[in-house]
């Protein structure tokens, strides 16, 4: 068992591995009552294409497949599912799919092994039928269309589409209608052999537990189960071009009132800046500065009543890195061409980023309330940055106006994309 | 966990000592009683404007910035309809002063909200222009908006439908033509009826040392002498000897169906704790609920289904959004699913499974210090039991309690909102 010491907080994660390969990572909490746990399996919405066995053949799924395989896995071979076994025990019990991964979950505050043990044994074993997989299909469709429904999706990806020529993040989580009505036990058999392996999963643990009762427990839990031979799975997908698929575009939706997306579509290494994270920080600083709650320019065109809402994102998609500026306005051309201006004019002081830094430090502290946050946290750590980083404060500190300028210079405009999404008309 | 009262001659200070948490959270609430439905606009509108300037912070812009100085403190006022009551209340997040070096940070961030709640931005007895229509702006949006949500305008609609007169149907965002009668001097006649009639109460939660907490707020918040008084909270809607059917168009893909029900005189302990057990084994649990097995599970008809309690309305709605030409099998189904439980025809184990689930939702709740407070709360306001000893009462719930309860539950409107609909 390791520890890894998270200094800002003063707080511990443990650390263990199975001989099988399936890493734990604990985060214990004694004056809580309850205890998350969590099983990832790095297989999400986006990973419709891999090989095997370093070979050359391409093996392909639906889009959508990872999703559906969630559904179907609450199935247990004893022709009960996981949510009767979890509700004797009274806890909750859930999944979701995200482009990178797919999570199964469990919240509870007593019978801590059974709960752990059943979440390892009914993700972990295989049911997979055609009768169940039929059964979930018209589930599914209902689920689809209710997206349909959601403006702010529709607006989503249709943004995404605009900005990704290849990369399956344009496509719906849930997969396209299409693809539900094509997915088979095929091709669900597949992906749970191949990548529903303790070497492409994550046991994550936060809450009221002791870390070394419940890595004995997963070790022995582990010890009984067999899985195939680890396939070395390898996704593909066709390169990404640099520029974006449409530079403007305009849509209708079921809406209130317009909504427009302006994104920047960046590849991370023309910031030369090996710390992806301290990048990330930096690029999230400079955009909340520009466009988040304390900004002049958001203040300036809420009093000429130009806008309702404003507000950015920086998302890092594989190698790319995409800015996003949102907002509701009744007169998108004209706030459009303002917030192009101002993203050719980014500007940030040693005042503006001091008060982010100091407020970016408050809620490290903040984070370490909430058992749900500090798992998920974990997670996206070691699927998106691939560690755990112990000091973020550290690399707040290290944070100087030379580094945000040189990040500040080389954001450019060439590849932008704009959608606008206005009113039906009826 | 140490509750304390702290009285001051115009409002009352509730504290909660715990270590729990490394957050702090303080609610100062005003109380008021509903009488139209325009009254909830012009409270949404008000917490909103106070929340976002004040005259020493003229913008929400200013406020965020003295925010972040306070090592990220939230300051917001949100609105609540509890039965005949509306809340407006201003709540505050910060992180717990051990964990700061600057030896005044909980003096400063505990004056805050008081100094901005206490000196509006409010030249001749007006609102400032420039941030009465910014707020008004976004209000207008947020209702335009509405019809971007199905379930939400359906569920809307359907308590309008119900019966418009009932302050159950009262919508909090009312409507643009409440909104355009709105201006900046009535609007500060609201606030002067808020600071100076409405009943008003602090809660705080927190590692922190609760005397002096409340020396501060005295200190600070020099209120009227209005003390803390009762309000009643039930709503009681009106039966109706047959149901209600209607079917309103949308522009959507799916369709919505609303099934409310009226909850016929429940006792305390029925509206507390029987109803709830119901309701677990009816519809608002987990997959194995009722209605999810019959809709979902069974039939495919959808992907989720949920019976909402309305506990100060004594009501139960079921919501389903599906595809139009499945709305009478789910009828049927749901009808199906509500006799049963008024026959008695579920299991021990159902009762079993639905007393662990809620003593774990309760644990769930005792690590969330909001939760912790809004318990505490309506422990002050509804009578209703502290967390622990609702765990204690939870298990004594008998499956006899849940049958009789479901014979008092009485179908009143089914409302549909489908695409292309009559």
């Amino acid at each position: 068992m390791k520890e890894i010491k998270l200094t800002d907080v003063d707080e511990v994660i443990y650390y263990d591995v199975c001989d099988n390969g399936l890493p734990i990572y604990m985060w214990p909490n004694n004056k809580v009552n309850s205890f998350y746990i969590t099983l990832t399996a790095k297989y999400g919405s986006i990973h419709t294409k891999f090989k095997l066995d370093n070979k050359s053949k391409i093996y392909e799924v639906p889009s959508g497949s990872a999703h559906y395989l969630e559904h179907v896995k609450f199935n247990e071979p004893d022709g009960t599912t996981a949510h009767e076994y979890f509700a004797k025990l009274g806890s909750d019990v859930n999944a979701f799919t995200v482009p990178d991964y797919t999570t199964y979950q469990v919240f509870a505050s007593t019978e801590f092994e059974k709960n752990l043990n059943h979440l390892l044994d009914y993700v972990m074993t295989s049911c997979i039928t055609k009768k169940l997989v039929n059964k979930e299909r018209g589930i599914i469709t209902e689920e689809a269309n209710m997206g349909q429904d959601n403006p702010y999706q529709k607006l989503m990806y249709s943004f995404y589409r605009n900005i990704f020529k290849n990369l399956n993040y344009r496509i719906e989580t849930i997969g396209t209608l299409e693809d539900i009505k094509k997915i088979n036990e095929k091709d669900l058999q597949l992906i749970f052999d191949t990548f529903y392996h303790p070497q492409n999963m994550i046991l994550v643990i936060t809450g009221n537990f002791n870390p070394y009762e419940a890595a004995a427990m997963v070790k022995e839990n582990q010890k009984k189960k067999e899985f195939l031979p680890y396939r070395k799975p390898e996704f593909v997908g066709e390169k990404e071009p640099t520029q974006v698929v449409k530079k403007y575009e305009e849509i209708t939706g079921n809406i209130g009132e317009p909504k427009i997306k302006v994104g920047l579509k960046l590849l991370d290494s023309r910031f030369k800046m090996k710390d992806k994270i301290k990048l990330r920080i930096i690029l999230r600083m400079i955009m909340n500065i520009n466009f988040g709650v304390t900004s002049e320019f958001r203040n300036e065109l809420l009093e000429k009543e130009l806008i309702t809402s404003l507000n950015s994102l920086v998302y890092f998609f594989q190698n790319y890195l995409i800015i996003d500026v949102t907002s509701q306005t009744k007169y998108p051309e004209e706030v459009t061409k303002k917030i192009v201006a101002k993203l050719e004019n980014l500007d940030v002081t040693e005042e503006t980023i001091s008060r982010r830094i100091k407020a970016n430090i408050a809620n490290l502290i903040l984070d370490y309330d909430d058992i749900e946050y500090v798992n998920s946290n974990i997670v996206n750590a070691l699927i998106y940055d691939g560690k755990i980083t112990n000091s973020y404060k550290k690399i707040y500190e290290s944070i100087t106006m030379e580094d945000v300028n040189k990040v500040l210079k080389l954001i450019d405009l060439k590849h932008m994309s704009i959608i606008e999404m206005l009113p039906n008309e009826n | 966990m140490k509750y304390k009262k702290y009285e001051t001659k115009s409002f009352n200070i509730y504290t909660i000592k715990t270590d729990k948490f490394k957050n702090c959270h303080m609610e100062i609430i005003f109380r008021d009683e509903v009488n139209q439905e325009k009254d909830l606009l012009n409270f949404s509108f008000l917490a909103d404007l106070i929340s976002d300037c004040s005259k020493n912070y003229p913008s929400r812009r200013d406020i965020s910035i003295a925010l972040e100085n306070l090592y990220n403190a939230r300051f917001y006022g949100v609105n609540q309809k509890v039965g005949k009551t509306i809340f407006t209340s201003f709540l505050l997040d910060f992180v717990n002063p051990k964990y700061i070096t600057e030896e005044d940070y909980l003096t400063n961030v505990l004056k805050l909200p008081f100094e901005i709640i206490m000196n509006p931005y409010v030249k001749d007895e007006e609102f400032d222009i420039t941030m009465f229509n910014i707020i008004k702006n976004r209000i207008r949006t947020n209702i335009n908006n509405m019809k971007e949500d199905p379930t939400r305008l359906a569920i809307n609609h359907a308590l309008k439908k119900m019966d418009e007169t009932s302050v159950t149907s009262y919508r909090i965002l009312g409507t643009i033509e409440q909104l355009e009668e709105i201006t900046p001097s009535s609007l500060y006649k609201v606030y002067k009826h808020l600071i100076n009639d409405n009943s008003c109460d602090i809660f705080i939660i927190g590692d922190l040392d609760m005397d002096k907490v409340a020396k501060i707020i005295t200190d600070n918040f020099k209120l009227r002498s209005v003390k803390s008084k009762n309000f009643e909270l039930s709503v009681e809607n009106k039966t109706r000897k047959k149901p209600f059917t209607i079917t309103e168009n949308g522009d959507y893909v799916q369709a919505n169906l609303i099934m409310i029900y009226n909850l016929v005189n429940l006792s305390e302990r029925e509206k507390n704790y029987v109803i709830r057990v119901f309701n677990f084994i009816f519809g608002n649990g987990s997959l194995n609920a009722k209605l999810m097995n019959y809709l979902r599970e069974e039939n495919g008809l959808c992907y989720g289904v949920s019976s909402m309690y309305l506990k100060r309305d004594n009501l139960l709605m079921v919501q389903v959004s599906l595809e139009k030409e499945k709305i009478p099998k789910a009828m049927k189904l749901i009808k199906k699913a509500l006799n049963e439980m008024t026959k008695g025809d579920f299991t021990d184990e159902d009762m079993d499974e639905t007393i662990k689930y809620y003593t774990s939702s309760v644990d769930l709740s005792l690590d969330n210090e909001v939760n912790i407070l809004d318990n505490y709360l309506f422990h002050i306001y509804d009578n209703i039991d502290l967390l622990e000893d609702i765990k204690k009462e939870i298990k004594t719930v008998k499956k006899d309690e849940v049958i009789k309860v479901a014979n008092k539950i009485k179908l009143n409107t089914i409302y549909t909102l489908v695409s292309g609909g009559e």
